[in-house]
Parts: C-alpha cells; structure tokens; sequence
C-alpha cells in the first residue's frame, strides 16, 4: 500500500525526479488536454511494466534496451491509432506528443530500475503508482497554466469549460507559452519540496 | 556465435510479435480513421458551399493553394490555403463567390498556442473576414478592421498568416473569373 | 521553405527547447556546467543531423512503399538508438579524444525526445532529404545554443543566493523560462519579411 503512494509526493516523477518534463510542459495548457496525456502515459506504463517483467527471465542483459524500446513503441503506437480512431479531437491536440511518449524517461526508466528486477504485480502496483503521480504533477501544472494564461478550466472541450470572471477575458497569455511554462513548473517544483518537508516532519 | 543468434532470435521474436500485434489493430482503427476523415471533410465541404454543392477536387491549381472545389452551377470556389502562423503552416479554407467575395472561411490544422493563436479557431473569428475581398478589399492590418480590432487582439503573426492567405485566394477566384 | 529559413526556424524562431518543449530533461540534466553542455550539445547536433536523413530515407523508401506506417514509432526509435550505438562505437575506435569528450553522453541521446522530435517534424512538413539534414542540423545547433546559454546563467547562480526550496532545479527552470521569453522575440513574421520565408 505504501509503494502506492511514493509517485504523489516522495518519488513525484516530475517535481522530484525531474522526469517525463517535456509532455509535462508541451500539452499542459489545458487541463483537458493533461488529462489526456496522463491517461496515455498510465496505460502504456501499465502495459510496457507488465510485459517487461514477464519476459524479464528471458530478455538477456545485453539486448535489454533494443528489446524495451521495441515493447514501449508497440504500447505507444497502440495508444495513438486508438487514440487518433476513436478520440479525434483530443489525438489532435496532443498531437505529436503522443508519439514521443516513447522517450519520456519515466517508462524507459521504470522498465530498467523496477520492472526488469520485479515481479508482475509489483511493478504494475510501481507503474500505476508513478503513473498517478505524473497525472497529479501534469494536472497541477496545467491548473495553474490555464486558469493564468487562459482564464479557464477545461475538463470537457464540450460543455465542460469553467470560465474565471475577470481573468478569462484578459488572461496573462504569457503561461500559454512555453516561458510561462518553465516559470510554472520552477515555482512548482519548489511548492511540493516544501510540501515534502511539511509533510515528513 | 550460438550466443549471440540466440539473442538475435529473441529480438528478433519480440519485434515480429510487436509488429504483428500493431497490424492486427491498425487493420481496425485505420478504417475508422478514413472513414471520420472524409465524413469530417464533407461536412466542412457542405457548409463552406454556403448552401450551393461542392463539386469534384482539383489538387495544386495554382501555387499555395494544395486542392480547390468548384461550387456546381458556377457558384464559386472552395479553397484550401496556406498561411504562416506562429507555430507553423496554418491550414486556412474558404470559398468565395465569382467575384472573390469570402463567403466562410474556417481555420483547420494548425500548431497555434493555446490561448493566444488558437483564438482563431473560433468561429467569431473567422467571420470578421466573410464579406471582403471582392468590393470591400481583405484587411491588411489590424488598423483596417475599425471596431472589429478587438476580436483578433493580441495574435498579430496568427492574424497576418491568415489574411495574406486569404487575399491571395480572393485575387486568384478574380483571375479565374476573368475580372 | 529556403534552406536559410529553415536555419533560422529552428536555431531561433522554433527552438527546440524553448519554444517547443523537446529536449528538456537534458536541458535541466546537463547544463550544470559549460563544458558538459557544449558536449552535449554537439553530440546531439551529430546524432540529429543523421538521424532525420535517415529516418527521412526508412519513410520515403520503407515505411510509405510497404504500406506500413503505422511501424513508424517503433523502427524510427529503433533507428535513433541504433545509430547512437554505432555512433558511439566509431567514434570510440577512431577518435579517442573526442570519445573522452562525448562518451558519456551518448546513451543518453536516445531518451532526448528532441532527436525522434526533429525527425517526426521533418516527415510532418513533408521535407526533402536536403532539407530534412537541414533541420536536424539546426534543429541540434539550436539545442547546443540553448544549452550553452542556460550553462552560463547557473554557473553564475551557483554563487548567488537563492532561496531554499528553489535551489538547484526550480531556479534552473524559472531562469529558463525568463530565456524562452527572450527568445519569443524572434518573430515569424518578422524574419519571412527579411528573409522572404
């Protein structure tokens, strides 16, 4: 039970062990959209976790990187042709992101630090652990990022939209940019150190 | 050398599954996907006639203009245009009547950012530019738009990609019809 | 799209780190001091240049013949580490030096989401072999330039004050953010009236 919630503020993959930053930052203007992502990212976690340490016993050590990456692509690709059949709109916003979920750190990493050595329910208990924890980091960043730059909080592109009086006809449009971005995730980063500290005493 | 075949076999073993795997569902989710691509191409065709039919797709007529549709019965034109934005190459498509008056434009792919560009997705947007471009020539600058200035505030490279694209096609449907 | 426009799209308007998020873990990663950055730098230029010709080669005569995009992920991923390897391998056996000088961050290149980035950019906008080189090679130089750039602002920061909790990654972050904004100055518009796109 305890592994399950290392991801959220210990092992945070994107406050603490800095991984996974660039999906974070690219689809993180609306929080529509990091959802999203963070779906996409938790099933190919799941899926490449669950196949690598199956197969753990019969990869040997010196091919073990061709042979993850071939396991990760297939997930990936998986998840973008099912994504671009039945979720046009959301597949065309993330856009090319979804294909570059292939080297986002956090599933190549998690492949060779937990689930090469671990067993099957371990390491999907590790993946859905890391996997929740970059939802909570992306979603934290595309809060902050939409209700600023934006003056809105997407949760449905359809009828899901929260417009914030007053900021949502003139937004700081800057937190829409990737500077804004950078600026966001340094300040947020320091917030859940903190929280980190907080909460350990 | 036994070694290393075996490893090689192995690999070997997990691309073919991986590949084989990926063709299985590609088989299912491509039809879907060319399916929803022609029915959203209809429908964006349909209403962009502006109550006429599109007619049969011409590819390249001229340069920067990849495909064009006639409207049936001499009515017009539907273009497919591209302009520059901030992120990129913006797919911008409009029709326009015989004498290169923009009837509905719409503003298709395009990697704007959120919030600042994307704003040209709306439809309000696009709709300051429905009128112009035959008698009532296609705004150049902000400065042209008078009290719609304030509708397109902010995205000046999103704006200007727009407008050079639609000018060109307005000027293009003129030299087509003669004028 | 000239070749001139496409240098300067992707060493400045659409830098690879700072204005479109790819390549930023080794951006935060390896810019602790300007000697790692510009060997970083370089042995990203090096791998991207070749990669998006190559990856440009396995679409046009491989992927789109065969009926077989949807392997595109998989064999262009396969591709970057491959050639990352051999890369590795040569430069190894032939250049010691220059082995000493890049060797380390070399694996590292395959997780560099800017390499399989630039090269599915390239096949997006439907680029030429030439002009995928192109891209890839400004595209890498853009990287070096931001990387170099962001080394000097933290070697200086290493003797400042910063406050606690933003030590170390946070002010990185936050500096670069206050770059990118610098660098959204170069506008596209601008420079397709200088340069004529």
């Amino acid at each position: 039970m305890k592994g399950l919630f290392k991801g959220l503020l210990k092992e945070n993959p994107i406050f603490v062990l800095a991984l996974g930053l660039c999906p974070a930052l690219a689809v993180s203007t609306t929080v529509n959209n990091a959802l999203g992502m963070s779906a996409a990212t938790l099933i190919v976690l799941i899926g490449s976790n669950l196949v690598i340490s199956s197969l753990r016993k019969h990869i040997p050590d010196d091919i073990h990187i061709p042979a993850y990456i071939v396991i990760i692509a297939a997930f990936v690709t998986l998840v973008d042709m099912t994504m671009q059949a039945y979720f046009p709109a959301l597949s065309k916003s993330l856009g090319i992101f979804i294909p570059l979920i292939v080297v986002n750190c956090i599933i190549l990493g998690r492949a060779e630090a937990f689930a090469s050595k671990n067993t099957i329910g371990a390491s999907v208990i590790d993946a859905i652990a890391m996997g929740v924890g970059f939802t909570v980091g992306l979603t934290a960043i595309a809060l902050v990022r939409e209700v600023l730059g934006a003056g809105t909080i997407t949760i449905f592109p359809d009828g899901g939209v929260i417009r914030i009086p007053g900021l949502a006809d003139k937004p700081a449009l800057v937190f829409a940019f990737p500077a804004g971005a950078l600026i966001v995730v340094g300040f947020l980063q320091a917030f859940f150190r903190w929280l980190g500290e907080v909460t350990n005493k | 050398m036994k070694e290393m075949a075996n490893k090689a076999l192995r690999l070997g073993i997990i691309g073919a599954v991986a590949a084989l795997l990926l063709a299985v569902v590609n088989n299912f989710t491509e039809p879907v996907i060319a399916e929803r691509m022609t029915r959203e191409l209809t429908e964006a065709l349909t209403v962009l006639a502006a109550g006429g039919t599109p007619g049969a797709v011409e590819t390249e007529p001229a340069p920067g203009v990849p495909q064009r549709w006639p409207i049936k019965g001499g009515k017009g034109w539907i273009l497919e245009l591209t302009g520059t934005g901030y992120g990129g190459p913006m797919t911008i498509v409009a029709s326009y009547d015989t004498g290169g008056t923009v009837m509905v434009a719409r503003l298709m792919g395009n990697n704007e950012t959120v919030g600042f560009g994307k704003k040209a997705e709306d439809s309000s947007y696009m709709k300051i530019f429905v009128g112009t471009g035959g008698n009532r020539p296609v705004p150049r600058t902000k400065a042209d738009l008078g009290a719609d200035a304030d509708t397109v505030a902010g995205a000046t490279v999103t704006f200007s990609g727009i407008t050079d694209a639609l000018r060109a096609g307005s000027e293009l449907v003129q030299e087509w019809e003669g004028r | 799209m000239t070749y001139i426009g496409i240098i300067i799209t992707y060493v400045f308007v659409s830098n690879l780190v700072l204005s479109q998020f790819l390549g930023l873990c080794p951006f935060i990663g390896v810019s602790k001091n300007t000697e790692s950055a510009v060997g970083m730098g370089f042995a990203v230029t090096f791998v991207m240049s070749l990669a998006t010709l190559i990856t440009w080669a396995l679409q046009h005569f491989i992927l789109v013949p065969l009926n077989i995009v949807f392997l595109q992920t998989v064999t262009f991923i396969l591709v970057i580490a491959s050639l990352v390897q051999l890369v590795e391998m040569v430069v190894r056996k032939y250049s010691p030096p220059l082995y000493q000088a890049l060797g380390i961050y070399l694996p590292l290149i395959t997780t560099n989401c800017g390499v399989l980035g630039i090269a599915l950019i390239s096949v997006n906008e439907s680029y030429g072999p030439m002009e995928s080189f192109i891209a890839g090679l400004s595209a890498g130089i853009g990287f070096l330039i931001a990387l170099l750039f962001m080394s000097g602002i933290r070697e200086r920061l290493d003797t400042e004050k910063v406050p606690k909790h933003l030590k170390g990654t946070p002010i990185a972050f936050i500096s670069g953010g206050l770059m990118a904004l610098a660098f959204m100055a170069f506008d596209r518009a601008l420079l397709t009236n200088l340069i004529g796109g």
